[in-house]
């Protein structure tokens, strides 16, 4: 059935227009589809013409000699006259009226040609019923018009001066060709309604696209504004954290001058920080995956190490337990195409979970091998709580910890696996878990191809202690608490301080005060840290260190652009600051361009 | 300007082609009686004797509507079809279709005409000119028996013939043939 007019798709404006544009590109696509059937068809009607005029009739006789017939030399030259003008009207003019409406008329005359030169067969006159129905393929009743016309006029004229020639007759009746005329009314009155038909369908389909399109860039808008709500949660959840989490930081360095009461207390602080933080990125992490917006930094990495690293991370936690941690990095090729900071989250999400679910004084086993294949193969094996068998196919899922009192006893969101899962395949790995079953342990197996070990290039400038001086340092941040322990902190450290909340007060202090560093946010009242960056550039040369909640691929390389030096994501450790400012002293005092660092890198180094 | 240029093309092809298609053959000095002739005709039954080409393409036509007739007259004719035969042509000229349709007519007898003689005596010169002769050897009926080069279907010629065989009058006792040349271009010059 076809349909009616949609009643929800009233279109109006732009809709409207994008329906009319889509409906026309659509019968556009039809005439010159339908343009280049005919082209084809002409082209084998010719063809086919000619080889059976040569089957038929190929050579005219007198007497004892002969010569080519002269139905040969027709079907070549008279019918190329009346199929090359069409073929290539289809060629160089497709999907225009004139085209269509000539092949039409050439189509007919064709039939035409063929009735006449089977001396009127009846079947012959089939021809025209079929290529009336071929010429409807172009949903335009308008092109049956000429070619009803030529039908018409060639049977009346040819009926009444040559009836052999088009009823194999030798005397016809007028009668005769106003029946087959109606046969051919007959016959064009269906074509019609199926063209018209054909043409109410095509503009529903046109419209119900445009209302999808529009519908998907509704969509495509919603994706967006949620993608900007999530860098600025992102932003206004890290700020509040990097004034505690920068004081803290600061705090454990100096806990031998700190009471013995308050020691744990500062450690659990920062413990909980980081996990607050943890928990951020973990959810960031999931959404930018489930968008497939996780960009990755791919570079030859030493597997070993990045595990090895991994494992201090979790240093504190397995000694917290008394746990016994096992050795057995035997993989002779362990270096791996992935991004470091990537693939250490694999490893520290599976090595926390072995860590977290299994209890005091137990074992884990971190294996690695070589494949059959010449993978890299890292097992993580734990004495732990195990996996149900029915739970094994669920713990990849986000949120999923297995049993709701697992999540009650151990806390954590359950992101840590599914964010590994996804961060192993888009690396092209591949991770598998396996467990004898609940209190049974668990075993978890992640497979990379490895590749041929990176040349190690000894780093040239190394950060010591010995190199660092006072530095003129501008801190910009709108948040008051970061603004004010930032400078407490850089001040502690003999730094000389300056502060500003925005971009105005900034560029006040810089064309005045000579600096060496601007350590700004991203996220200002009146601007941005890019802007405020560019223009600091012009008043005086000096290094940037950016600090912002935004923390994805995009915003790195937009702090690049802007001149921006280092890019720390808060909430910023402190050591992180003062890694990156030994790295401005160091580039002072050994020349040469600033190194862009990001967050992750300096939290390495520091 | 193309479009003028194919109309005329198209114009153009179509008068020639009509032309050629209704362009008869030539039609000699037919004898109004039997001549010596090798066929003898049967005694007390008309004689029909096509003469033709057995490579000639029009004369396809010309054999399916003989078939048509000897179907009609149900044996009241004695039937010949006498194919020319050149001198010194092989033995494969005479294995040609048309030789083969006309032989499976029946009641047609098919012989080959050696060198025209026969064609000659019958003073015809056209591919498919059928000549019909009374009990008495008199001429009743002589031409083509399609309406134009080729073409099978209602004719003149094959009315004539039927209604003459059904002892009726015929509207024409002669008519246009449409077929290639029995006699070569030389002997027409010669004639010429």
């Amino acid at each position: 059935m076809i349909p009616g007019p949609d009643k929800n798709l009233s279109e109006n404006g732009p809709l409207a227009d994008r329906v009319e544009e889509l409906f026309e590109q659509q019968r556009q696509e039809t005439f010159r589809n339908t343009d280049k059937l005919f082209g084809r068809l002409m082209l084998v009607q010719w063809a086919v013409g000619i080889l059976f005029s040569i089957y038929l009739s190929p050579r005219t006789w007198t007497g004892p000699s002969s010569q080519i017939h002269p139905h040969v030399w027709a079907a070549i030259f008279f019918g190329g006259a009346l199929s090359i003008f069409p073929i290539w009207l289809t060629r160089a003019w497709p999907g225009r009226a004139f085209t269509r409406h000539t092949v039409a008329v050439a189509q007919m005359l064709m039939s035409a040609l063929l009735i006449g030169l089977t001396g009127g067969r009846i079947e012959t006159h089939f021809h025209v019923f079929g290529s009336l129905v071929i010429l409807s393929f172009y949903r335009d009743w308008r092109v049956l018009i000429p070619a009803t016309i030529v039908v018409g006029l060639d049977h009346f004229i040819r009926g009444v001066y040559w009836p052999y020639t088009v009823y194999g007759v030798l005397a016809a009746s007028p009668w005769r060709s106003i029946e087959h005329a109606a046969w051919v009314a007959f016959e064009n009155v269906f074509l019609v309604i199926a063209c018209l038909r054909s043409v109410r369908k095509m503009r529903f389909i046109a419209s119900r696209t445009a209302k999808l399109e529009a519908s998907e860039e509704e969509a495509r808008s919603a994706n967006r504004a949620k993608d900007r709500f999530l860098g600025v949660l992102s932003h206004e959840l890290r700020s509040p954290l990097t004034p505690v989490l920068a004081v803290v930081s600061y705090l454990v360095k100096q806990t031998s001058q700190l009471p013995s009461e308050l020691r744990n207390e500062v450690e659990m602080i920062r413990r909980n920080i980081e996990l607050e933080t943890r928990l951020i990125d973990d959810l960031l992490d999931i959404t930018r995956i489930s968008n497939g917006k996780l960009e990755l930094a791919l570079e030859a990495t030493d597997a070993h190490l990045a595990v090895r690293d991994a494992a201090d991370i979790c240093a504190q936690d397995i000694r917290t337990k008394n746990l016994a941690v096992e050795w057995d990095l035997t993989a002779s090729d362990h270096w791996v195409m992935a991004d470091p900071v990537r693939l250490q989250q694999i490893y520290w999400n599976i090595l926390t979970n072995a860590v977290k679910f299994t209890p005091a004084d137990g074992s884990i086993l971190l294996r690695s091998r070589n494949d059959a294949q010449g993978n890299f193969v890292l097992e993580i094996e734990d004495t732990g709580i195990g996996i149900e068998p029915e739970a094994r196919d669920h713990i990849f899922d986000a949120f999923e910890q297995g049993e709701r009192s697992i999540t009650r006893e151990f806390g954590g969101l359950g992101l840590g696996l599914a964010i590994s899962k996804s961060l192993v395949h888009s690396h092209g790995g591949c991770l598998v878990a396996s467990s004898a079953g609940k209190n049974a342990g668990a075993t978890f197996t992640i497979t990379f191809k490895a590749v041929a070990p990176e040349r190690i290039v000894p780093a040239t400038h190394p950060i010591s202690p010995k190199q660092e001086r006072a530095l003129r340092i501008l801190v910009v941040d709108d948040h008051a608490d970061t603004r004010r322990v930032l400078a407490n902190l850089l001040r502690a450290r003999g730094h000389e301080i300056f502060t500003a909340v925005n971009v105005a007060t900034g560029l006040e202090v810089l064309s005045r005060e000579s600096v060496d560093v601007l350590l700004s946010d991203i996220g200002l009242p009146d601007g941005t840290g890019y802007g405020l960056m560019e223009r600091a550039k012009v008043l005086q040369p000096l290094t940037g260190i950016a600090i912002s909640g935004f923390g994805t691929a995009e915003d790195v390389a937009r702090a690049i652009e802007a001149g921006f030096a280092h890019h720390l994501v808060k909430p910023v450790n402190f050591n992180q600051v003062e890694v990156a400012l030994s790295r401005v002293m160091s580039k002072r005092a050994f020349g040469g361009d600033p190194v862009v660092e990001t967050s992750d890198e300096l939290q390495q180094a520091s | 300007l193309f479009s003028i240029g194919w109309i005329v093309a198209v114009a153009f092809g179509s008068r020639i082609l009509l032309n050629y298609e209704t362009a008869p053959g030539r039609s000699g000095a037919v004898a109004q009686n039997w001549p010596g002739s090798r066929i003898q005709p049967t005694p007390g039954r008309a004689t029909l004797v096509m003469l033709a080409h057995p490579h000639c393409p029009c004369t396809r036509a010309s054999v399916g509507e003989l078939a048509q007739i000897m179907a009609q007259v149900q044996g009241r004719v004695a039937a010949y079809v006498l194919f020319l035969k050149p001198e010194g042509a092989g033995t494969g000229w005479g294995n040609t279709d048309l030789w083969r349709s006309a032989a499976a007519i029946p009641g047609v007898t098919v012989l080959p005409d050696g060198d025209g003689e026969e064609a000659r005596r019958f003073g015809v010169e056209t591919s498919g000119h059928t000549l019909l002769f009374d009990t008495r050897g008199r001429l009743l009926f002589s031409g083509g028996i399609t309406g134009s080069r080729g073409h099978s279907g209602d004719n003149a010629g094959r009315s004539a013939i039927v209604s003459l065989l059904n002892n009726q009058p015929a509207e024409r006792a002669q008519t246009f043939v449409f077929g290639c040349s029995l006699v070569d271009s030389k002997q027409i010059a010669d004639k010429r």
